[in-house]
């Protein structure tokens, strides 16, 4: 048997589980532990994020013993530009108000595909899609969101 | 029972008046459910001043509607586009969502309608006959009886999985973790929170669910072929068969008494009963396989008892003035604002107000059913629709929805963060669904055992002294071997060939 | 009667209409930093549905609950002090926050402009019926005897029924375990379960529980006895006259409001919470209203204050 990772997917993800235990319980130590009859803020993070990271280790080494599939890549377009969506439409939330934003969220998403174009269909789903929005969630339902924002001289 | 008060109730109830309300309660409550994000806590919040004009019994009968109706709506968008809006529907997502990608969204859509019109109508009758005695059992339910009975939902949410077992109890460590952020219940320290206030009530599970399930999906969605539309093969069987009928009975009659008992618990039992259900309906299957790969059962049983708990959880509401979750906190707020402070004299000094809204739930059932049958044609084809007009439409309502929860535009980037996580997860093939029950469970599992601890004066021996709470343990511990024996066994058996 | 009410509006909204464009001459927002549904929420929009007809333009309330109203409160104190942007928050939030909570982004007493102190309700000292005590007297002695084994249901953490709580134990000299709960609802429903033994609730609260024989009261902490249940003796009657506890709402804006506006907005909040039908509804709910001045909130806040960071600092108790 030879001594090398055989499956790279359990490596990636028993490191995570170690990582993020590990963490658990560092921040934990600010947090007074008490005993186990009178638990202190501390005990049960400590007790779940040492849990943690003794799973982590089992999967680590795992990963040495059974086969495993490889990692699939990690497709950045699409994580990135969703994600950006959703960060500038809170982003802009108040500055640009609710139409505006809908229609940069939608924008932006719209280029997470790798065959993003301008078509005619689309803009006009999107068109009615603000309009739905703004007339249920705000005009409706009374969302608390401006329709224009500040910079559009509301 | 005071049948003069059953009649007073009758009269309410069926008064056109009420009707119209309950119907549009309904139909608000399902509109508002299947757009993902937007839940019926923050609905009720925002329409609750309008209620103020209505009769008092109007005003819970509209508010009780949009309650029910959005947990029938969010199982239609758990089962379309796997966006379990609700704690309940996490678990009809998991095989919903399968069976629609099979092309049997219509007959999953069914199943749960139906499932949950005849759990609502037996859950009906129980609060009608039991309940004041239902709601004296719930108190006996004390904080060791609760933690125990967490411990078995977890272990319940380990059968779940389909995938390893590992990382079953991975993701839930790490939903145990994320549950912890915010202020410790039992000692008011921040945890977890790094100076951000808007951390220190913790995060709200609809940012958690709308992020891993929903952005996570998209993200998902969108790196393999740019050709696919959400179902992929071609739509079947828009109504379940009568062979299929048959095979539904057992798990919804299940499913209905798990949720009608769970369900008046007021420490989150209407939630705990749908998972509770999914797993008894797989360790009973001859079939335990198809679990997470398109069983009718699975959603059939968790939908039934979905809905009875969400029927039964207005038993601690309405007659003891118990809320069991935020929504009866609100609809107890806009009770206080009629000047009605709802407790154990409401069932008999305001009849129309009990009785009514009871009844008035059984005719808001009927709706939903006879509303959502004929539905289940249109929603298949929305679904249906190319995936580059879906993707950004949910991604609308999930970002909208997420800031209505808090009118915060800080969830929307914490919605942000777990959509990417959701992404990254699933490129290892960690399931989302046991790290939102650990969300869920974890911060009450520790708030109950410090609690228990705190009363017994340090003592364990609580656990397993108090007959409920040992018994549950027991069906914990008896779960958790089924589920490790046949590792156990597979591994000696590999031990032995080696 | 909404046809009606709605020409009323329109009608004040056509009347207002002058020719300098005085304050208010848009919809007034208030800002709830509690959920919708609590007793802050319908103290605001009891007492702004009344504010909009006074000052005749809408008045929105703006729910912006976390961190006992600390993040809603942060939001005001920073928010343009124009009389559009107000707040209404508990106690909590004026008076216990900047004791438990590190890195509090306001200062009660600085960052807003004080405008009135909207209602206040006493908390009733409840025990489960079948507790081995019947009045004040017993449930010390009972302690005494039993010290450390009495269990008090608490809202939560530093909320005003723990704070009452602890200033009880440290007057009558006993000591007890506090068993901190999320909201008021589940403690009562353990405490009517007799999982723990007593608690100090809102009046509101509890009175149906008590009137249901579901809870026995012992006594209630107010200054004088409270009309909703006029047999219950107050805590000062029993001996302790220092335990006057009361659970508040305030009013106030974003610090440097114009003179002419925050005077408008007193007499608006002043007028609307003394307005018959409003007073008649927070007395069913068990509220007093209070309605007093600005210089009078202010006075009272300070008060307050330098009280529960006595009672924090004495009871040891801390965010950890």
């Amino acid at each position: 048997m030879s001594f090398s990772i055989r499956s790279p997917k359990d490596i990636a993800v028993g490191l995570f589980y170690v990582g993020l235990g590990a963490a658990a319980v560092f921040i934990a130590r600010d947090y007074p532990m008490g005993t186990a009859g009178r638990m202190g803020p501390g005990y049960f993070p400590s007790l779940i994020g040492s849990g943690l990271v003794l799973l982590g280790l089992t999967a680590v080494l795992r990963s040495f013993l059974t086969e495993g599939d490889p990692v699939d890549r990690v497709h950045w377009r699409p994580l990135l530009l969703i994600s950006a969506s959703i960060v500038v439409f809170a982003l802009m939330l108040s500055r640009l108000g609710l139409v505006v934003d809908l229609a940069l969220l939608i924008a932006i998403a719209a280029l997470a595909r790798n065959d993003a174009r301008l078509s005619v269909v689309g803009s006009a789903c999107a068109a009615f899609l603000i309009a739905f929005c703004a007339i249920v969630f705000v005009k409706g339902l009374g969302l608390p969101i401006p329709l224009f924002g500040t910079w559009l001289g509301a | 029972m005071d049948f003069s008060n059953v009649e007073i109730g009758l009269a309410t109830a069926f008064s056109a008046w009420n009707i119209l309300y309950c119907l549009i309660g309904v139909f608000l409550g399902t509109a508002i459910g299947v757009l993902p994000g937007l839940g019926p806590v923050a609905t009720i919040s925002m329409l609750l001043p309008i209620t103020f004009g209505l009769e008092p019994e109007t005003a819970l009968i509209m508010l009780a509607g949009i309650y029910y109706g959005a947990q029938y709506g969010g199982s239609t968008t758990a089962i379309l586009v796997n966006l379990p809006g609700e704690s309940a529907s996490v678990v009809t997502a998991i095989d919903g969502y399968q069976l629609a990608r099979k092309g049997q969204a219509g007959k999953a859509l069914a199943t749960a309608a139906i499932g949950s019109f005849v759990a609502g109508t037996i859950a009906t009758l129980l609060i009608a006959l039991f309940a004041p005695p239902l709601a004296d059992m719930a108190l006996e339910f004390g904080p060791p009886e609760y933690f125990s009975l967490i411990v078995l939902g977890l272990v319940a949410s380990v059968v779940l999985a389909h995938g390893s077992l590992l990382h079953a109890f991975g993701m839930i460590g790490v939903g145990l973790l994320l549950g912890l952020v915010g202020i410790d219940v039992n000692s008011g320290a921040s945890r977890y929170t790094f100076e951000f206030p808007q951390l220190t009530d913790g995060i709200n599970f609809v940012v958690v669910a709308m992020g891993l399930f929903g952005i996570g999906e998209i993200i998902a969605n969108l790196d393999r072929s740019s050709e696919r539309t959400l179902l992929a093969k071609k739509i079947t069987d828009l109504m379940p068969s009568l062979a299929d009928l048959r095979e539904m009975f057992g798990p919804v009659m299940r499913g209905t008494a798990l949720g009608s008992l769970l369900g008046i618990l007021p420490g989150g039992g209407a939630m705990l009963s749908s998972f509770a259900s999914y797993a008894l309906e797989k360790k009973l299957s001859n079939r335990p396989q198809d679990f997470g790969h398109g069983a009718l059962a699975g959603v059939a049983g968790p939908e039934s008892a979905n809905n009875a708990g969400a029927q039964t959880s207005f038993i601690p509401m309405l007659t003891l003035g118990i809320p069991s979750n935020p929504v009866m906190a609100l609809m107890i707020g806009a009770l206080i604002v009629h000047g009605i402070q709802p407790g154990p004299s409401v069932m008999n000094e305001q009849p129309a107000l009990f009785w009514g809204v009871i009844i008035s739930m059984w005719i808001g059932n009927v709706m939903l059913l006879v509303l959502n049958l004929p539905l289940i044609g249109l929603w298949v084809k929305m679904v249906s629709l190319p995936y580059n007009l879906l993707y950004p439409t949910i991604l609308v309502f999930c970002s909208i929805g997420v800031f209505s929860l808090n009118n915060a535009e800080f969830d929307i980037y914490l919605m942000a963060l777990f959509g990417a996580l959701g992404y990254l997860l699933r490129k290892f093939d960690c399931e989302p669904a046991p790290l939102l029950l650990g969300f869920i469970l974890g911060p009450m599992m520790e708030e109950y055992l410090r609690r228990t601890l705190l009363l017994s004066a340090g003592d364990p021996a609580v656990f397993v002294t108090r007959p409920i709470s040992l018994a549950m343990l027991v069906v914990a511990a008896l779960l958790l071997a089924t589920v490790f024996a046949p590792f156990i066994v597979k591994k000696r058996e590999e031990a032995f060939q080696e | 009667m909404k046809l009606a009410k709605i020409a009323a509006l329109v009608g004040v909204a056509v009347l207002s209409i002058g020719p300098a464009a005085a304050y208010p001459d848009r919809p007034v927002t208030i800002v709830v930093p509690f959920p919708a549904g609590g007793a802050t929420d319908t103290t605001a929009r009891l007492m702004g549905g009344k504010m909009q007809e006074l000052l005749g333009q809408p008045v929105v309330i703006d729910n912006k609950p976390g961190a006992t109203g600390a993040v809603g409160a942060t939001g005001v104190a920073q928010a343009k002090p124009d009389g559009y942007t107000l707040m209404v928050a508990s106690i909590g939030t004026y008076a216990v926050n900047p004791f438990l909570q590190k890195g509090l982004k306001y200062d009660p007493q600085k960052d807003f402009d004080l405008i009135t102190v909207a209602v206040r309700t006493p908390n009733v000292l409840v025990a489960n019926p079948n507790f081995p005590v019947n009045s004040v007297g017993e449930l010390v002695e009972y302690m005494k005897k039993n010290p450390g084994k009495v269990s008090f249901a608490s809202s939560g953490s530093g909320s005003s029924d723990h704070l009452t709580a602890a200033l009880f134990m440290q007057r009558t000299g006993t000591n007890g375990v506090h068993i901190p709960y999320k909201g008021g609802a589940p403690a009562i429903a353990d405490l009517i379960g007799g999982h723990v033994n007593v608690s100090f609730q809102n009046l509101g609260a509890i009175i149906n529980h008590v009137k249901a024989g579901k809870l026995k009261a012992l006594a209630v902490s107010s200054e004088a006895r409270v009309p909703l249940m006029p047999d219950l003796p107050t805590l000062g009657e029993a001996g302790f006259k220092e335990v006057v506890v009361y659970s508040w709402q305030g009013a106030a804006a974003p610090k440097g409001l114009p003179a002419d506006v925050r005077a408008k907005v007193n007499e608006a909040a002043v007028g609307a919470l003394n307005s018959p039908d409003v007073k008649t509804k927070f007395n069913e709910l068990g509220f007093e209203v209070v309605a007093n001045s600005n210089e009078e909130f202010a006075k009272f806040l300070g008060d307050e204050l330098a009280r529960w960071k006595q009672v924090i600092a004495d009871g040891n108790i801390t965010a950890e």
